[in-house]
């Protein structure tokens, strides 16, 4: 008889047992779900946001049958790894009745939220449920940092509040900064913050445009400038790119498909709506779930697996594409399809390249471009 | 209530799933288990949870297995001792009076 006993695996390690036998094997074992695109923040650069008493946007989402039926049926399908999201999820008053609900039926949850709706009773839930993580976006270090950002005044006190509360109560909280040019000059402010508390301090400068198409986020971004600026402020970081850079020299990473990331192979999105997509941030196109069943979509979602390129871009004989973030989900915001290059992805992957090699060969410069 | 009479049955707060290839049990909540960690299962340990819906007892977990398997007795019995152990240990089942 083989051994009975059952093996105890962290939840670290578990992503990549579980992922080793699969080969390229398409399993939907990780998924997000937009709970709402409400937010009780009104961020400058937020690329979904609606105002929380938004009746259309409220109209609009799924109900709560609704989104317990479609948590049943992507467990149902397999997935193991679940994001709750939005907007933030917890404007919705039924967010502890869905949090459960995906509990119970055996998915790992991670909670993205802005923490400033964190109340003594959604910590408790939490703390007596615990999700694999609760991530939480920091805005600045400071009130009038923060505030100019979220554009809502006494957010950074409650926001700050609810950071406590998951904290004391031993929630495992991991915390991202975002960096724009209204609170870049409290970057190193906002990593005492986040290690005052123990955790890792991570950011990001990414900025998409609007869901609906308004380019008004781009006012905010930082220049390719100030993200090698930072990317040198952090050695940890410097020496990620160094490395990168170093290992994919001259290398040609870019293949014939459309879609070469994990996005439908082992991932999955499903907005307000139920409308179930390749990736967050590329919704088109989207298949919606109150009309076709999980697999169905999933299948739909692997057809995009096997679309090829189309366009002739500067991209194809690039050899930085290492170091560079160009993606579908960016040339669907930017330009509505998936392929055209985004230019600002592209100085930024280019000046990283300068920056970190400088035997880099960058042969896109020769190219002609259509 | 001796380990020979003592019923077991699946504490409803582990959840079993079956993702991938692989099966596993998954706690919901705090104080169960440790909560950084999920727990897989083989063939078996999933053919025993599976005996595990309704209170049963040992000898009745052995039977099923001799049913099932083509296994000996005495290994059976050495081995489903252990496992018990494990899953009472991490919360999984709890022992209920018959």
């Amino acid at each position: 008889m083989t051994c009975l006993n059952p093996i105890e695996i962290s939840m670290d390690e578990w992503g990549q047992e579980l992922i080793a036998p699969l080969n390229n094997g398409r399993y939907p074992i990780s998924g997000s779900i937009d709970l709402t695109e409400r937010c009780n923040l009104n961020c400058v650069h937020c690329y979904i946001n609606q105002p929380a008493s938004c009746e259309i946007a409220k109209k609009s989402e799924l109900n709560t049958d609704q989104v317990k039926n479609i948590l049943d049926r992507i467990a149902d399908a397999g997935c193991l790894f679940l994001v709750l999201t939005g907007g933030e999820p917890l404007l919705r008053p039924d967010f502890p009745e869905i949090y459960i609900h995906a509990k119970q039926r055996g998915m790992l949850v991670t909670l993205f939220t802005n923490a400033a709706m964190v109340t003594p009773k959604i910590a408790d839930l939490l703390a007596a449920s615990q999700p694999h993580v609760v991530e939480v976006t920091l805005y600045g270090a400071t009130e009038s940092t923060y505030e100019a950002v979220t554009r809502v005044p006494g957010s950074f006190k409650r926001f700050m509040r609810g950071l406590d509360l998951l904290f004391d109560r031993g929630i495992r909280v991991a915390l991202k900064a975002m960096i724009l040019t209204l609170n870049k000059h409290e970057l190193s402010a906002m990593k005492d913050l986040v290690e005052s508390y123990g955790v890792e301090f991570r950011y990001d400068g990414s900025i998409f445009p609007r869901l609906d198409g308004s380019q008004a986020p781009y006012q905010y971004r930082l220049s390719v400038e100030e993200m090698l600026a930072m990317d040198l402020e952090y050695p940890d970081r410097a020496q990620e790119w160094r490395e990168r850079s170093n290992q994919f020299e001259g290398v040609l990473v870019r293949n014939d498909f459309v879609f070469s990331c994990g996005a439908g192979l082992r991932n999955f999105h499903i907005d307000s709506r139920g409308r179930m997509s390749i990736c967050t941030m590329a919704r088109q196109p989207a298949f919606d779930l109150q009309k076709m069943s999980f697999q169905e979509a999933w299948s739909r979602l692997g057809e995009l697996r096997k679309m090829k390129r189309q366009l002739h871009t500067k991209c194809e004989t690039c050899t930085v594409g290492a170091l560079c973030a160009q993606c579908p989900a960016w040339s669907q915001m930017v330009h509505g399809d998936n392929e055209t290059p985004v230019e600002f992805v592209c100085q930024l992957g280019q000046a990283r390249a300068n920056l970190f090699s400088s035997e880099f060969i960058r042969v896109a410069e020769e190219v002609k471009y259509e | 209530m001796d380990n020979n009479t003592a019923q077991f049955v699946r504490n409803p707060d582990f959840i079993f799933r079956k993702v991938v290839e692989e099966t596993i049990l998954v706690p919901v909540y705090q104080n169960v288990a440790d909560m950084e960690a999920i727990y897989t299962l083989n063939e078996l340990g999933a053919f025993i949870w599976g005996h595990m819906a309704e209170p049963v007892d040992k000898s009745a977990l052995e039977k099923a297995i001799l049913n099932a398997f083509d296994v000996d007795h005495k290994t059976v019995h050495e081995d489903l001792v252990i496992f018990l152990d494990e899953l009472k240990e991490i919360g999984a089942i709890k022992k209920v009076r018959p």
